[in-house]
């Protein structure tokens, strides 16, 4: 069982610090198990999965969120702010959250794709999830015609 | 940096996009097939559809039957709302029997093997083979119901074929499996269908077999047919004889709709069977409703969830919803504007969106 000091100390893959409330970081289900599960005397917890860039995001959107008296109105602000980012760093907190196993940023991200892609035509959605188009021209043509009510 | 292709792909993981597709509507996904390959079989993969229908129980959709003519609803919320017709959803011919079993449709008719598996969120519509070893009677009488094994996550249509003075005969059809065709099993009795419904894996039949009302159970899984214990003995020679039942999914329970005395005292008894027992529920008719002279017309038309709903056609052309929740005891009801003929609603089916491959199905009807 970890000390019970005030602060905890999250570390990335790149070995950059983030030190964390406690009441902040054991908000999360992963933190709480590492804090009761591991004996990390040193308040240090590892992040294999997370790079410091990625991180300094998500801990700027849990410190937000756990703001003492922040209103709706100013964490939808800071949400829209939040992501304003490209497709591939949104991509990077998404693993991150999924890692961290905090739903509420997850369902967060995941909102922004799907606004992202709303009524966006088909290269516009490959674009944004970075998928390669591996149809021929007819082939592609073909699926479209079969589907094509979906595209009304 | 030039980015490769295949770098690309690695750098934004598919299970992401997963997360992201399996919360979207069929049309969109449909529209996403042909982003790539990967994800025009993404669409189809069982695990996927499964997956998908798990969370889109959000977004429960509505057709509405009116002769063979059927309609969507968009949204039942209270107030009016404007039906929306819908072609090519097996409107060639007139089926007497339409059910609604997650997701898909399975519409039959009584007096041929006809048998049509519609997709309403894909617009699939799929015909399932005719029998080859039954021989072809006239004065056969057929009846058709579906269910979902959610163990094996399987859709299994079972047909039942009477022909006056002989035994009952069932037939049952695994949707989407290699081996495509009618195979016939072993019933308990005779018995002639009026409805269906399915619970958990199970048909429940609503049947007769003169002088007997009764509900018979099939097991989608073991394909096993069992009797249904009910609360009294149900019989045939009232005047309305089975017409006097309708057997339902309230809750995700079993449940039948006593319509005998409604008429005379305001009130639909309803039977909900319990862990073991059937306990009787009184629905009160909305004394509004048991005042108006036009009240005779209230008809039971489908089931949602937890609310049961019965229309009401009125002279002026307008149509009432009528809405019960079993669980808070409340009505609510709303009136469906603009359709193209004045006959009465038949039936209102709720359901999920699916993406089940009904195209899979192997379209032997018209050959």
């Amino acid at each position: 069982m970890m000390s019970l000091g005030k602060l905890i100390t999250l570390k990335t893959n790149d070995n950059e610090e983030f030190k964390l409330d406690k009441t902040v970081a054991v908000k999360l289900e992963i933190i709480k198990n590492i804090v009761q599960d591991v004996d990390c005397t040193s308040n240090v917890i590892p992040l294999p999965n997370i790079d410091g860039k990625t991180m300094t995001k998500v801990v700027k959107y849990w410190k937000k969120h756990s703001e003492e008296g922040v209103t709706e109105v100013q964490l939808k602000n800071f949400d829209q702010d939040f992501l304003k980012m490209s497709h591939s760093e949104l991509h990077d907190v998404h693993l991150a959250a999924k890692y961290l196993d905090d739903n509420q940023l997850k369902e967060v991200i995941i909102q922004e794709f799907l606004d992202r892609i709303k009524g966006k035509p088909i290269e516009e959605i490959r674009e944004v999830f970075g998928i390669v188009n591996d149809y021929t021209p007819e082939e592609e043509e073909e699926v479209r015609r079969e589907n094509a009510w979906a595209f009304e | 940096m030039t980015m490769e292709p295949t770098a690309l792909i690695i750098s934004i993981p598919r299970d992401i996009i997963f997360d992201i597709f399996s919360t979207l509507p069929v049309k969109s996904l449909m529209c996403f097939k042909s982003v790539s390959k990967f994800y025009n079989s993404l669409v189809c993969e069982s695990v996927f559809v499964d997956i998908h229908q798990c969370r889109s129980r959000s977004r429960i959709k509505y057709i509405v039957r009116q002769r063979a003519k059927l309609y969507t609803i968009e949204a039942m919320e209270e107030g009016k709302v404007s039906p929306l017709h819908i072609d090519n959803f097996c409107e060639k011919l007139f089926y007497n029997y339409i059910m609604c079993v997650n997701g898909l449709f399975c519409c039959s008719m009584r007096n041929v093997d006809g048998v049509a598996i519609c997709n309403p969120s894909t617009k699939v519509v799929r015909s399932l083979p005719r029998l080859k070893d039954c021989p072809k009677i006239d004065c056969a009488e057929y009846f058709c119901s579906m269910g979902f094994d959610p163990e094996e996550k399987t859709y299994k249509v079972l047909m039942t074929i009477n022909v006056f003075a002989k035994p009952t005969r069932n037939w049952v059809f695994t949707l989407g499996r290699d081996e495509e065709s009618w195979r016939e099993i072993k019933g308990i009795t005779d018995f002639v269908g009026k409805n269906a419904v399915c619970v958990s894996g199970v048909i429940y039949m609503l049947s007769y077999s003169k002088p007997n009302i009764f509900v018979l159970g099939f097991d989608v899984k073991s394909e096993n047919f069992r009797m249904i214990t009910l609360w009294n003995s149900l019989d045939e020679h009232m005047i309305g004889g089975s017409y006097n039942y309708n057997i339902l999914k309230v809750n995700g329970k079993l449940a039948i709709l006593d319509k005998k005395i409604w008429y005379l005292e305001g009130n639909f008894d309803l039977w909900i069977l319990g862990k073991e027992e059937w306990e009787k529920h009184m629905i009160e008719i909305p004394a509004e409703h048991w005042t108006s002279p036009e009240f005779k017309r209230l008809t039971f038309c489908g089931t949602c969830d937890r609310e049961i709903l019965f229309t009401n056609k009125f002279a002026s052309g307008q149509f009432i919803c009528l809405c019960y929740n079993v669980t808070e005891k409340r009505w609510r009801n709303f009136e469906i504007q603009g359709f193209s003929e004045q006959s009465s609603i038949n039936e209102i089916y709720c359901y999920d969106e699916s993406l089940f491959p009904v195209e899979r199905i192997c379209n032997l009807f018209l050959n």
